[in-house]
């Protein structure tokens, strides 16, 4: 016998609207499932209705915080399908800028999961940490998290020297720091009581379930867009990809510390050797591309990016799809939450379990989500409200 | 795992067309390591098979597309290579086997796509409403070329 135990909605460790429901029995976690569905937007739909030019500011605002993915993603995407080729300039900004955005990203995430192990001096520092990168993303690209810095044909601004030397003087300094947190999840006893062993995901579930970016590649799965799909001119900027075995959360946060300290080298390797010339090339407001279809994936901070358009001929899109990692990384959380195979969860562990997996739910709900093995729940919010009068 | 990592577009198109042939009603490269399949839905599963064999272990979504007079299931498929499988299915009986048993993580993709165009994956047991709201009109499928978003149908 099992109490049904929802954790959500609203939860002051959940930063986004979901409902993760647990079903236990005593302190453990035998079965879950994750519903986020409740900030669900429409916007593959209202994609369709909008021009190109139009559909990358609607893009970037999928997500906040892998808003520079997002766009990423859709440039690169409608500019294969229309043939529009990007200055090479641009092509070393947009990867020097996206690094930068996994920089705070994981910074971000840091701070999050410091404070679901209740750890909120971390949560301080972490955030503290993520100041500086903010106020290059603003000096950049004019914004501090929702950037605006890619447009079809190339990027918005460009470098100049002094902004170049700037930034790599910020990002030496957070070497520094991130290398403190390293050494401090390495030999801290009470992070590791939290993190070791806690949230277990084998290679083999990580590679049947599909999981995309950190969690596959703590679980000893390299997957990584960066080096199987190359889209910027990552085939010309050295960089290691990551890969831990230890397959829980505390092999999901190194795998994002180490990522924090190869993006610091891609961003200082590609300011380094910034080629010259332009930054864009004019692109009419009204552009046609020809009648066909192209998809474009993109490593977000989170895993992997799908984009797929496919065109008409006019200035619309005929269908525009976005796949987010956090929808490809549900079928894996669920799974860790799951006890089985002599690993048991806890209940006290399961925010440590579900932010590990970085959850982005604004992307997500976009789309789909929620599962559970044998349970499904057909009203999510009925059932909730009945549980809440049976309370 | 060799994931296709050896392949590059030209090998992929070459190896499913000496394995399926004439099953393919068209197939072609779209652009770099971006390879477009199209198929029938009887053919489907055949395909998804076949390039499971090839080493492709990895499917990055699914993605359904009204085309007017039929709907389809785009499958991408593969890491290196992205794989697009296009299943043809008609639009008075969207049926198409489900993929569940070669890919176990595929279950949202589904199931998102049996929501938004009404295209039941035959053997998904799990094709249940998540994601629209509770009081959403049966038989409405939003991503519809007959949906019109501007004006949504009442709720109730």
């Amino acid at each position: 016998m099992g109490v049904y135990l929802p954790m959500g909605p609203q939860h002051p460790l959940h930063p986004e609207a979901t409902l993760v429901k647990l079903r236990v029995e005593g302190e453990h976690v035998v079965d879950a499932d994750v519903d986020a569905s409740f900030v669900h937007r429409g916007i593959e739909k209202a994609l369709e209705h909008k021009t190109y030019t139009q559909g990358l500011y609607l893009a970037e605002r999928i997500c906040g915080i892998c808003n520079v993915a997002h766009t990423t993603c859709y440039t690169t995407n409608v500019e294969s399908l229309a043939g529009i080729e990007a200055p090479y300039r641009a092509l070393y900004l947009r990867l020097a800028v996206e690094e930068l955005a996994r920089i705070h990203s994981h910074l971000l995430w840091l701070g999050l999961f410091a404070h679901t192990m209740g750890f909120e001096t971390l949560f301080m520092l972490a955030f503290r940490d993520r100041e500086p990168v903010l106020d290059l993303m603003e000096e950049i690209t004019g914004g501090r998290v929702t950037t605006g810095y890619n447009v079809i044909g190339g990027v918005r601004r460009d470098v100049d020297p002094g902004l170049v030397f700037k930034i790599k003087g910020v990002l030496t300094q957070l070497k520094e720091r991130i290398l403190k947190y390293k050494e401090l999840f390495e030999s801290d006893p009470v992070i590791q009581a939290r993190t070791r062993g806690v949230g277990y995901l084998s290679k083999n579930e990580a590679g049947e379930l599909l999981a995309v970016g950190p969690v596959a590649r703590a679980s000893a799965i390299a997957r990584d867009v960066r080096i199987d799909d190359p889209y910027l001119t990552h085939e010309e900027v050295p960089f290691n990809v990551i890969v831990y075995d230890t397959c829980d959360a505390w092999g999901r946060a190194m795998v994002r510390l180490d990522e924090i300290l190869e993006s610091i080298n891609m961003v200082q390797y590609t300011l380094d050797h910034l080629p010259s010339g332009e930054v864009r090339v004019k692109v009419p407001p009204f552009f046609r591309p020809p009648p066909g279809e192209m998809s474009s994936r993109v490593e977000a901070p989170r895993g992997s990016l799908l984009h797929y358009v496919k065109s008409d001929g006019s200035d619309r899109p005929v269908r525009y799809r976005v796949r987010t990692p956090t929808l490809a990384n549900l079928a894996s959380v669920v799974t860790m939450l799951r006890s089985r195979n002599g690993k048991i969860v806890h209940i006290a562990d399961v925010p440590v379990i579900f932010s590990s997996i970085d959850p982005c739910i604004c992307c997500t709900a976009r789309v789909t989500i929620f599962d559970e093995r044998g349970h499904v729940l057909e009203k999510p919010l009925n059932e909730l409200l009945d549980m809440r009068r049976g309370r | 795992m060799n994931e296709g990592r050896e392949l590059d577009e030209k090998t992929v198109l070459l190896e499913l067309k000496e394995r399926l042939g004439s099953v393919l009603i068209e197939a072609r490269s779209i652009g770099k390591r971006r390879v477009l399949v199209t198929v029938d839905r009887d053919h489907y599963k055949v395909t998804v098979l076949a390039l499971k064999e090839l080493g492709f272990d990895y499917v990055d979504a699914i993605t359904g597309l009204d085309a007017g007079d039929h709907l389809e299931v785009i499958t991408h498929l593969g890491r290196k290579v992205s794989v697009s499988i296009k299943a043809i299915v008609p639009r008075d009986d969207p049926r198409i086997p489900s993929i569940i048993d070669l890919y176990p993580g595929v279950v949202f993709y589904e199931r998102e796509t049996w929501e938004m165009f009404g295209i039941v994956f035959e053997g998904n047991p799990r094709l249940t409403r998540t994601f629209l709201p509770d009081d959403w009109p049966q038989g409405v499928y939003p991503l519809r070329k007959d949906y019109d978003a501007r004006r949504p149908e009442p709720a109730r």
